[in-house]
Parts: structure tokens; sequence; C-alpha cells
């Protein structure tokens, strides 16, 4: 032993002696360098906040759904590009200077490539199930409402933070009722039952489970019947899109649509939930448009229901075309916060960008790049009204997409350009003679070339191109409605398999690092701020 | 379907005389009209009705393709579709865009943008069951284009379009006056399973989107013309 002590005191004096020997040795124009030198505060910044014992008041859990690893190459190119910058790849996505990251591997218990209603289970309840469902464990059958009940129910770090006391919120880009935001309030063997019309009549679930769209609605009683003696007050904040599941199908509950274009709803129970809510809240405010959300006082509105659009919300590359006007998801994490903010005993939220999937799936690199860039903004947003000894703030994916960066491209060149190798040169031919781009997608719909279309879901206008090489020599492939050439044709491009990142900083953030299951972050949120004894 | 007569437009040749049926028409009874469609160097034929529910809203039963079309009007430009795959019982919706009917919702509703008709040379008039047919030409340039159009109704008669050899004829066979057939068709598509245009990705689990069915329909619709938005 005495020996073993002796040689371990020896090789760590020879190690600090090299590590202290470095700066000394080291050209001066090497530890003078920019990039050494933000290297290396990156580390510092790395080792000063490992393993923050502090607990956190708050937790802010931000999703890209769909950003992975090239989105995030891409959109910190783009965002840098389009601020005017001479190269661009050096810049850094708002959320990727947080001191701690994490690679996560994000497979559904039977599919290899997931969705994003079991990637949210497995960040939300801590852990992994079924492609296609939320709020039940692997034993469940997608669909069969025969296979649900209390044996394979589970819970949600929002409702356990309720249940906790604290204030809780939920953002989206999305619609309210979609797989991402759904998963945190509501139990469902499909994400598609939205609303009542989509449970099929016949169905086993007919009859048996409500509708997600009433889940929400119906969130607090939902969650006190669930455990007996609990009383929660209910989601503070629900912003997003989705109005059409909340709203019966009868044009005289249109809010945008005009009446003689036929119903916005889609419920097929006559119920109008934004009445039914507004009757249980009250002193709520229930919006529609961004001048409706900013006229809001925040400082003393304790709960806020926003349906900002039927369906999705706009892309950011489109939010200027909306009619009634949208707000940016930046607004809506920033109001959340103000809104949310008045709880003392603090508050969980969630935020998701929800078009940057979309925009893959209609395989259009610039709608998500924009997207992910608007994303970046609404950390930031979130990091400068929150204090950061007190706010765990998690930026992460669900899961990527199968876009790619490649060639041996020139370090500047434009991000959605055409591949060129020298610094002014022409665009590269490849074996076919033709030009192609840095970004492309493994499967899809292919090229499409909608000029200055900011509308990612245009390009399911086109003919399918997958499969083929177009002439790109003329074509402006940077270009918000260019879509980019696909290899297999499929009826829209697909999620990846891949690991996505998970980005982190405030108390509990020394947990996120290495490469982790996606369920883990559940468990960094509740080590961060307990909601249940772990 | 907008491109498609707005090239029709373009060219033309001979115009499709219209039957002079005896029994009259109440213009304000009509909700529609079926059209024969003849186009291609094969002259393939395909059968479209266009039915009115109200003054934002037509739908097309393009019973050729085993497709049902839903357009809706939102104002500034902006039109909606929903695609019904009728073999599949299955839609997708389209969300409001200025690329569905870029030359305007009169290119959907009438078959005809108001715009395009002072451009044509009127030539005379006629009847066709006590409605007035007003018949217009164009020869100055290829394509040279014939038309007959039911002003009071607002649906052509016959169209005739001719370029290069290549002829493309819609023909009127029969105006819509049942409104059962409009309430049939909004019933039967109500029964689908219809999917937003952004969520296919999401649906790994309908073969008909996963295994290339939906492309195939497109294909088919592109391939064929006059239908496409």
């Amino acid at each position: 032993m005495k020996n073993g002590k002796t040689k371990l005191a020896t090789a760590l004096a020879a190690l600090l002696g090299s590590v202290a020997a470095t700066s000394q040795v080291l050209p001066a124009q090497q530890t003078g360098n920019a990039w050494f030198q933000e290297a290396n505060d990156n580390v510092a910044n790395k080792v000063k906040t490992q393993n923050n014992p502090r607990l956190a008041k708050n937790i802010i859990l931000f999703v890209g759904d769909g950003m992975g690893v090239s989105t995030l190459t891409g959109a910190r190119i783009f965002e840098a590009q389009a601020n005017g910058a001479e190269f661009g790849e050096e810049h850094e996505l708002y959320f990727e200077n947080f001191p701690h990251t994490a690679l996560v591997k994000t497979y559904n218990t039977n599919s290899q490539v997931p969705d994003s209603a079991g990637t949210m289970m497995a960040m939300v309840a801590g852990l992994k199930t079924d492609i296609g469902v939320f709020g039940y464990d692997e034993t469940v059958d997608r669909g069969d409402c025969t296979t649900i009940g209390d044996h394979n129910e589970v819970a949600s770090y929002l409702e356990m933070a309720e249940i906790s006391g604290m204030a809780t919120g939920i953002v989206s880009t999305a619609r309210l009722t979609h797989a991402t935001p759904g998963a945190l309030y509501a139990k469902t063997p499909d994400r598609n039952y939205e609303d009542i019309s989509d449970i099929g009549a016949g169905s086993s679930c007919e009859g048996q489970i409500e509708d997600i769209a009433l889940q929400l609605v119906n969130f607090e009683e939902n969650l006190e019947s669930r455990y007996e003696g609990v009383d929660v007050n209910g989601l503070e904040v629900a912003m997003g899109g989705g109005r059409r599941h909340f709203i019966p199908n009868d044009a005289a509950f249109n809010v945008e649509k005009p009446t003689a274009a036929g119903a916005e709803g889609d419920r097929t129970d006559s119920r109008d939930l934004t009445a039914e809510w507004k009757e249980k809240y009250a002193d709520g405010a229930y919006v529609n448009t961004k001048a409706e959300l900013d006229a809001i006082d925040t400082s003393s509105v304790n709960r806020v229901f926003a349906l900002f659009n039927e369906s999705h919300m706009q892309y950011e590359a489109d939010r200027g075309n909306d009619i009634a006007g949208e707000p940016s998801i930046a607004e809506m994490t920033q109001t959340a916060i103000e809104v949310l903010d008045n709880d003392p005993d603090g508050f969980f939220l969630m935020v998701e960008s929800g078009r940057i999937d979309h925009a893959h799936h209609a395989g259009n690199a610039y709608g998500a790049f924009a997207d992910t860039a608007a994303m970046a903004e609404a950390v930031k947003a979130a990091y400068d009204s929150t204090d950061p000894d007190e706010t765990l703030i998690i930026v992460t994916a669900d899961h990527s997409h199968v876009m790619t960066m490649g060639g041996y491209v020139t370090r500047g060149n434009p991000i959605l350009g055409k591949a060129v190798y020298t610094p002014g040169g022409d665009p590269q031919l490849a074996s076919d003679g033709l030009p192609f781009t840095t970004i492309n997608y493994n499967n899809g719909r292919g090229f499409c070339d909608l000029g200055s279309e900011t509308d990612s879901d245009a390009g399911y206008g086109c003919p399918s191109a997958a499969g083929t090489r177009t002439d790109l020599t003329v074509t402006d492939t940077t270009a918000s409605g260019y879509h980019q050439e696909a290899l297999v044709p499929l009826g829209s491009e697909t999620h990846s398999g891949e690991d996505i990142t998970v980005h982190a900083t405030g108390p509990g953030a020394g947990f996120v690092r290495g490469t982790v299951e996606q369920s883990m972050i559940f468990h960094i949120m509740n080590r961060a701020r307990p909601v249940i004894g772990e | 379907m907008l491109k498609t007569f707005i090239s029709l437009l373009g060219m033309m040749s001979v115009i499709a005389t219209a039957n002079a049926d005896s029994d009259c028409v109440d213009p304000s009874t009509v909700v529609g009209g079926v059209f024969e469609i003849t186009s291609g160097s094969d002259q393939a034929v395909k059968s479209l009705t266009l039915l009115r529910q109200t003054p934002a809203r037509v739908v097309y039963l393009m019973t050729t393709e085993n497709m049902t079309r839903i357009y809706e009007n939102y104002g500034g430009g902006r039109v909606a579709v929903t695609e019904y795959f009728d073999l599949e019982s299955k839609g997708v919706e389209h969300e409001p865009s200025v690329d569905i009917a870029p030359n305007g919702w009169d290119t959907l509703y009438q078959l005809l943008p108001s715009a395009e008709a002072g451009r044509l040379q009127h030539v005379g008039e006629e009847q066709y069951r006590c409605l007035t047919v007003a018949r217009y030409e164009s020869h100055t340039s290829e394509p040279r284009l014939a038309l007959s159009y039911l002003d009071e109704v607002q649906l052509p008669l016959a169209l005739t379009s001719e370029t290069a050899g290549t002829t493309l004829t819609w023909k009127l066979t029969e105006l819509v006056t049942d409104t059962r057939i409009l309430d049939e068709t909004l019933t039967r598509v109500a029964s689908y399973k219809t999917f937003d245009f952004a969520d296919l990705g999401d649906h790994e689990d309908e073969v008909f989107f996963r295994n290339g069915e939906y492309l195939q329909y497109q294909r088919n619709v592109h391939a064929h013309g006059g239908h496409e938005h």
C-alpha cells in the first residue's frame, strides 16, 4: 500500500508538473490564439460549474423537435451568415456555450428510429415507451384502450411539479395537442387522438378515454382524481397552436377562418373547450393573437391560455404572413416566464420549437435552420429573464433527421449554397457533371425550387423528385423556398436514429455529461428540483 | 387547375359547340357542373365534377383519380385545400397559401380568371338550356383558345386549346342542380381519417403515406395534368 501511495504521488507530481509547464513551453502565438483561448475558457467554465450542489427553484426545458446535431451545425452557420459573418462555422447558437453538454440516445422501446411521443415520454416521465404513445409504459399496444389502465399509467415531471406546488407552463409552436406538449399533461395510447373526432367510432377507445385537448382543459381535475387528497391549481401557462381541437366543428366558432370557407374547429361533440377553460379560470387570460398577448399585464395575470393558430403556428420565416399575427417563440417564452414567475414557489416550463421537425419533413433546411435560430433566441430570453443561480435551463431535442452536411466545402461557403471547394471558385461538379449542395437529405420528396416561398410546407405541392439529380446551375439554393435533393423517395422526409445533444446551465446542470439515455433528463431535473424522492 | 386553365387561355383552337337542350335551367339552382376533360397525345379522358358549397368553398370530385378535393377561400389570395383519397378513406389538409391558387380564387370557383376573359375576343352568343353562352376566341398566338362561357352560372360550357398539335378540351356534360351529391360528398369525406400536411412525417404507422402510395396518387394527378395546384 505504501509503495502504491508513493507511486501515485509521483505520478500526480509529474502530471501537475507537466500541466504547469504547458503554459510556459507553448509558443505565445499558440496560447494567445483566439481559438485556443476560447477553448480554454470553455473548459474552465465547465470545471467551474461542475457538480453544482445547489438546488434549482425553476426548471425550463427547451425541446427543439427534430433538432439533431447536423441541424445545430447548419443552424449556427446559417444564423451567423444571416447576421453578416464572414465565415460562420466558428459561431455558436446561444445555448451551445452552456457549460454542460451530453449526447443522448433516443430510441423508443419498439423503434430504433423514434418519434416525438416516445422520446418526450423519456424526457418527462423518466422511462422509455413505445412509439406514438404517451402517459403509459411500453406494455401498452398503440391505439388499443383494452391495454391501458392503472397498471401501466405513468406520470410526467410536470404533473409532479404541479402537485409539489410549482407553477407549470407549456409553450409550443406546434399544436398544444401534439406529441411533445401532450406528453406533459395527457395520457393516450395514440398521439393522434387530438380531439374527439380523431377517436374512431367503434374503436376500443371510443368513450373510454378523453381526447388530448380535453385532457388539457381538464388537467387540474384529472390530476386530482388520480391522487387522493391532492389539491392543485392547474396549468398556469399553455401557449401554442391547435385551436381546431378545442372548438366545435361549427363555423360560428371560427376565429380566423371566413365563415363561408367552412368550420375551423374539428370537435364533433359540440363542446367549446375554450369557453370551458374560461369558465374554470375566470381570472385567466385567453388570447388568439400577438396583440392580445402583448396586452396582458403579466404582473397581475397569473394564468394564460393562448391558441394562436387553428393548426401549428407559422414557421418563423413565414410568421409575418400570418393573418392575425403570431408572437415569436422568444416572445411567448418571455411572457410565460413573466406569468410563471409570479409564483414564489418556482416553476416548471417546457418550451418546444415544434416546426424544426416539420420543415425537415418537408425537405426544407432553410425553415429548419430559421426555427432553430429562433429557439436559440428564446433560450437567451429565458436566460436573461431568470436568475442563473436558481434556474436550471436544459436545451435538447427529441430526435434527429436525415439531413446531412457534406462535400469538402470551402470555409465560409453559404451553408445552403452549392458546394464550392475553393474560395471564390465555381461550384464543384459531381461525377454526373452537375453541381450539388452542402445540405441534402437521405430521404423525402427531394428537389423543389419555390424561390422566395417561406412556408416550408408548400413543398408538399411539388411532385416528388427524390432519387433523381437536378441541374442546379441556375438555381438559388440559398433561397427560403429551396427544397434540397433527396435520395430515397418517401412521402416526407423521416426522423433519424443517431444521438442528439442536451445542453444545460444552472443548478443541477453538472449532471449533464457523457452519453446518456434520454430518460436521464427526467432524473436530472428531479435531482435539480426534486418533485419525487429518488 | 389554375395553371392548366391559364395555359388554356394561352392556347386554343376549336370551340366545342353547346348542346341546345330544350329544358331550361334556373341559374339560381345550379350548384356545379360535370366536365369531361380530354388531354394529351393519347387524348385520355377524365371526369371532374365541380360543386359549390358556398362562395368560399368548392368541392372537386376527381373520379378518374379516385380523389376529392375541397378548396376553401381564406381571402387575401390565400386558399386552403384538403385532398381526399377515396379508395383509402384518408385525407391530407394543406394550410392556406397563396400558392394553391396563384391566379386567384376565380380559377377554382368559376374555372376562369376574371381578368383573363377580357383579353379574349368576344365572337358571339348562343343559348344553352335558356342560359346565355358567351363565345370567345383567341387566335393571336399559340396556343389558340376557344371558350364558350355561361356567365349566369359562371362555368365554362366548352373550352378547347390547341398548340403544336396538342389539343386539350373541357366540355360541360351536365349542370348540377341537385344538392344531394354535395351533401353526400361532404358526409363521405367527413368520415375519412384526415391528416395535416405537416404531420405526414409523423405518421409512420400509416402504410398509405409510408410506402409511397400517396406519392403515386400525386404522380398520377401531375402526369395527367389539369388538377394540379
